[in-house]
C-alpha cells in the first residue's frame, strides 16, 4: 500500500477520537462586554486622523506665518550689497 | 427565518445576551475543528473562545446566504492558520515526534487519540499552507472547492497546494521510515 494511503487510513481512525468539547459561552460574554465598543474605535481612528492632519496644518502654517511676519524682507536683500553712493 | 438569523439579528439590534444561545449551539462542533490545529487543551480553548469573540465582532458582515456553522468554520480556519503562523514549531515537533513515534513500533492496535496524535505530527512537518490543506481533507472532509472558499485561494492553487504537500508528506514519511513502523496496518 502507498505511504499516502496509510497515513490517509490513519486519518480516518484519528477521526474517531473523541476530541475535547469546551464551553466557552460565558468568558465569549465577558470578552465580548468588556471590549470598547465599536463606535468608540471609529471616532478615536477619525479623532487620530484630525490630529495628524491638524499637526501637518500648523507646521506648514508657522512656517508661511514666518514669512509673512516679515513681507518685505526678500524685497530688501538685494539691494544689502549694492553700494549706494 | 431560523433560529440563528433571530439571535443574529438580536445581536446587530445590540442585544449581545442572544449571542450566548449561539456560543452555545456550536461550541461544540467548533472545539472539534480547533482540535485540528493543536493537541494543548488550553490553547484549543483559547482558539474556540478566539473564533466566537472574531465572529461577533464580524457579525454585521454575515450576510446568511449560508448557514451560520459554515461562516464559523472559515473563521475558525482562519484563525488556526494565523496561528499556525505564529507558532515557532520546528524545534519542539523534532522532540514530540520522536518520542511520539516509540508507539508505532511497539505493534499493539493504537487509541485512535495516540493516531491523532501521530498524524498531527506528521503534518506538523509541512509548510503551513500545506498543512492547513491536508489537515481540512483529512479531518473537516473538506474538498478544494470549500478550502478555497474559506482561505480566499483559487481552487488550482489549493490543488497544486495538496499535490505538494502529499509528495513532501510522503517524502517526510520514507525519510523517517515510516513505512516500516507503519507495515502492520494492512
Amino acid at each position: 500500500m502507498d505511504i499516502i494511503r496509510k497515513i490517509e487510513h490513519l486519518a480516518q481512525q484519528a477521526l474517531q477520537e473523541q476530541a475535547p468539547a469546551f464551553h466557552v459561552a460565558d468568558r465569549v460574554m465577558a470578552e465580548v462586554q468588556s471590549a470598547p465598543a465599536e463606535d468608540i474605535i471609529v471616532l478615536g481612528w477619525f479623532g487620530g486622523l484630525s490630529v495628524l492632519a491638524a499637526s501637518i496644518v500648523l507646521v506648514i502654517s508657522l512656517q508661511s506665518w514666518q514669512v509673512l511676519a516679515h513681507p518685505l524682507f526678500q524685497m530688501m536683500i538685494p539691494l544689502q550689497d549694492i553700494s549706494l553712493w | 427565518m431560523n433560529d440563528d438569523a433571530i439571535y443574529i439579528q438580536a445581536v446587530i439590534t445590540g442585544d449581545n445576551e442572544a449571542y450566548r444561545s449561539l456560543v452555545q449551539k456550536y461550541e461544540v462542533e467548533m472545539s472539534r475543528l480547533m482540535w485540528r490545529f493543536t493537541r494543548d487543551q488550553a490553547v484549543c480553548e483559547r482558539l474556540v473562545q478566539d473564533v466566537f469573540v472574531e465572529a461577533f465582532f464580524n457579525l454585521k458582515s454575515y450576510r446568511g446566504k449560508a448557514p451560520f456553522i459554515q461562516w464559523l468554520k472559515t473563521i475558525g480556519t482562519r484563525i488556526g492558520y494565523r496561528f499556525w503562523k505564529e507558532q515557532n514549531k520546528s524545534m519542539q515537533c523534532i522532540s514530540l515526534w520522536d518520542e511520539q513515534c516509540g508507539t508505532l513500533t511497539s505493534h499493539k492496535p493504537m487509541l485512535p487519540c495516540e493516531t491523532a496524535e501521530i498524524v498531527h505530527l506528521l503534518l506538523a512537518r509541512l509548510s503551513v499552507s500545506d498543512r492547513l490543506v491536508l489537515t481540512l481533507m483529512y479531518f473537516d472532509h473538506c474538498d478544494t472547492a470549500e478550502i478555497a472558499r474559506r482561505m480566499g485561494w483559487s481552487r488550482a492553487a489549493v490543488k497544486m497546494r495538496a499535490m505538494r504537500a502529499r509528495n513532501r508528506l510522503r517524502k517526510i514519511a520514507e525519510n523517517g521510515s515510516f513505512l516500516e513502523k507503519l507495515g502492520w496496518i494492512s
